[in-house]
């Protein structure tokens, strides 16, 4: 085919070029039927090729290439808004979620007359400050916010006024439906939706890059409780501050932690100042006697003194400028168990000094109170610990004064005294079932519930008798620590406590900041008289919740009986027998 | 012969073309369809994602109380509430007796 027609061309014979297009007489009809059907098969075989070209890509793109139509397909339904992620408490409700607004703005320019435009839209949304968008108005820019984060009944009435150079943009707006029951712990964002404080600023690049929503160990309803619970006592005693912390000892899970004054994460700007201080992780308190805990558990855990050792508190103890006295004095030796109950500072300085410094001070760090915590929020306190750390500031920080720690720390170790031995980091994120947070074995198990005893003796019969709540097994111990700050004289009264004791599941830090006592207190505010009955309420209220089995408290409590110290030695602790000087 | 043939082309290619515009037509009211199905999942994500919203503003536990204190003559729980399932028999036998108790009481002083 080619051939014949290149030759056709052939410039030696012009006469053959001109019969392709206008055929002589004198070719033959064969000739000229052999032309046209050259011509047609050519054609139809270029359209054939097409055709065929065109089929195959058919059958590729619809039968075999597949996967390419359901990515796309996939694509295409994908949701089009992309939002920051939600925070949500450990039941799935939400704390934390961002909800599509609609945000005013105007071309100033474009406006063309700005005192009935300012005047329709102080009409439309009596929030509006009509003087305000006049003067915004009359800057002639481009673009000017008016108002953000319009709700869709505003949006309606600005869109039906119709005004030109008056426009909405699509926005989105960080919202708390809780409002201040989590305030501390979700933490705000600002106006464009960046994380500013707490798990919203933790967790910041989670939540507003990768999408990825964030779910809380607490639970809205012990939230809730403890947030009551505490408002009430904060009035009741007229403190300063207040602040509640729940602790799953067995997890390290925060189930609850309020602060209080708290604030509104809905406007943030507006929050009074000292209201988005959270006492629970950024605040460091000298904790008083609830440390007595940590102390006793530190010298029977070292085999330093046994529950029926005796200590001479006869005496206050005079060293430097300062005395160590008594609340109670009893004039006489104590056993380990009575320290504890009885709250001896005395005797409690005297069993530290028995440890030794050296000992105390690597006890604190193992139990995780001379470093920050690694709670997940961006507000944590650095703990405070003396530099030379020497005698008398071993026998003072035996009783909780010396060393100040946050709450939340100091719940994590007492939780650890009262588990069986094993310190938790304590943690506000959920983990999937089986993953707990890793874990470390401070205390015998034998220490551990040597301690339990105690806590629970001393609401038998101890100071923390008004944190007792029958059939739920509470144990724990109260705590008065005299602030130091300036000559004002004030309390932080506390109590610290598990239940059910006989196999703790829970820890709850209750703290109140200066309270007042009252007639019902004889006008004293001490932890027993007044955080020891606030936690009584929070635990009746918070138990049923937890799902913690009321049980036979006397039934129980006759089990402790091998634990009842028989009659120990009488143990000699003095700076100068410590050999250490100071 | 030839005729014939021409016709058959001609056929075909009529079909062909037909076809594909029947299916193309198709195919553009399918994805029209599919966009507005999108659409339409979108805007009721949307909306779930905010009744949902308002859902939790709705159940906050402050004013569950308020309603449960208004509407309802609900007490709080006390240990004495709770009883574990294999202690249910031993608990009616004693409520019955009081139940009884107090009957006989009631029936002894109308006597």
């Amino acid at each position: 085919m080619m051939i014949r027609l290149s030759a056709s061309c052939n410039p030696e014979r012009p006469a053959r070029r001109l019969s392709v297009r206008r055929p002589r007489l004198d070719w033959g009809a064969t000739q000229r039927l052999e032309f046209g059907r050259n011509r047609l098969v050519v054609s139809a075989a270029l359209f054939a090729i097409a055709f065929a070209g065109l089929g195959i890509r058919l059958v590729d793109v619809t039968l075999l290439n597949d996967g390419i139509g359901q990515r796309l397909a996939r694509a295409a339904s994908a949701q089009t808004t992309q939002q920051r992620a939600e925070i949500v408490d450990r039941n799935g409700i939400i704390l934390a979620t961002t909800l599509p607004t609609y945000s005013l703005y105007a071309d100033a320019k474009a406006v063309l007359n700005r005192h009935a435009a300012a005047t329709r839209l102080g009409r439309a949304l009596p929030d509006l400050n009509t003087a305000e968008i006049h003067k915004q108005l009359r800057t002639n820019r481009r673009f000017v916010w008016l108002q953000r984060h319009l709700t869709p009944r505003q949006y309606q009435a600005v869109n039906s006024l119709g005004i030109p150079g008056i426009y909405m943009r699509a926005d989105e707006r960080r919202v708390y439906p809780h409002g201040r029951l989590a305030a501390h712990i979700v933490g705000f964002t600002d106006v464009d939706s960046r994380g500013l404080a707490g798990i919203e600023r933790q967790f910041d690049d989670m939540l507003g890059k990768k999408r990825k929503s964030v779910r809380l160990t607490i639970d809205i309803r012990l939230q809730h409780i403890l947030r009551e619970e505490m408002k009430s006592a904060i009035r009741l005693y007229r403190a300063k501050k207040g602040s509640a912390l729940l602790l799953d000892v067995n997890s390290g899970e925060v189930m609850a932690m309020v602060s209080l004054p708290d604030f509104d994460p809905n406007h943030p700007t507006k929050a009074p100042t000292g209201t988005r201080f959270n006492m629970n992780t950024l605040g460091v308190y000298e904790m008083g006697s609830t440390f007595k805990v940590l102390n006793t558990a530190m010298a029977l855990d070292a085999g330093i003194a046994r529950l029926g050792d005796r200590f001479d508190a006869r005496a206050p103890i005079r060293i430097a400028s300062h005395k160590i006295r008594d609340y109670h004095p009893r004039g006489r030796w104590l056993s380990v168990d009575e320290i504890f109950v009885y709250s001896s500072n005395i005797g409690s300085a005297k069993m530290a000094l028995a440890a030794g410094g050296k000992r105390q001070k690597e006890f604190l760090a193992r139990m995780g109170l001379l470093a920050p915590s690694s709670i997940e929020l961006p507000e944590t306190g650095l703990p405070l610990s003396p530099r030379n750390w020497r005698p008398i500031n071993t026998m003072t920080i035996s009783f909780g004064h010396g060393v100040a720690v946050t709450p939340i720390q100091f719940g994590a170790a007492i939780a650890a005294t009262v588990n069986g031995g094993t310190l938790r980091a304590p943690t506000l994120i959920k983990r999937d079932a089986g993953r707990a947070p890793e874990a470390m074995q401070v205390l015998s198990e034998d220490t551990s519930m040597r301690i339990r005893y105690l806590m629970r003796r001393n609401v038998i019969r101890g100071t923390g008798r008004r944190a007792a709540v029958p059939g739920y097994l509470v144990g724990g111990k109260t705590g008065s620590a005299d602030k130091s700050t300036g000559n004002r004289k004030g309390l932080l009264s506390s109590f610290v406590g598990a239940f059910p004791m006989h196999r703790p599941r829970y820890v709850l830090l209750v703290m109140l900041d200066e309270p007042k006592g009252n007639k019902e207190t004889s006008y004293k505010a001490t932890g027993g008289l007044v955080a020891a009955p606030t936690f009584a309420r929070i635990v009746q209220r918070a138990a049923p919740v937890l799902g913690v089995r009321p049980v036979d408290e006397s039934a129980h409590d006759r089990r402790w009986a091998p634990f009842k110290p028989g009659s120990g030695v009488h143990r000699v602790a003095s700076f100068r027998t410590n050999g250490k000087g100071r | 012969m030839m005729r014939k043939r021409t016709l058959i082309a001609i056929a075909l290619i009529g079909t062909l073309v037909a076809g594909l515009y029947h299916l193309k037509q198709q195919v553009q009211g399918v994805e029209r369809r599919l966009a507005a199905v999108n659409q339409a999942i979108a805007r009721d994500r949307q909306a779930i994602h905010v009744l949902r919203a308002e859902w939790a503003y709705l159940i906050r536990p402050s004013r569950l109380a308020r309603l449960s204190a208004r509407h309802l003559k609900l007490q709080r729980v006390t240990p004495n509430h709770v009883r574990a399932f294999d202690e249910l028999p031993e608990h009616f036998a004693a409520a019955n007796k009081s139940k009884r108790n107090e009957q006989s009481a009631k029936t002894g002083a109308s006597r």
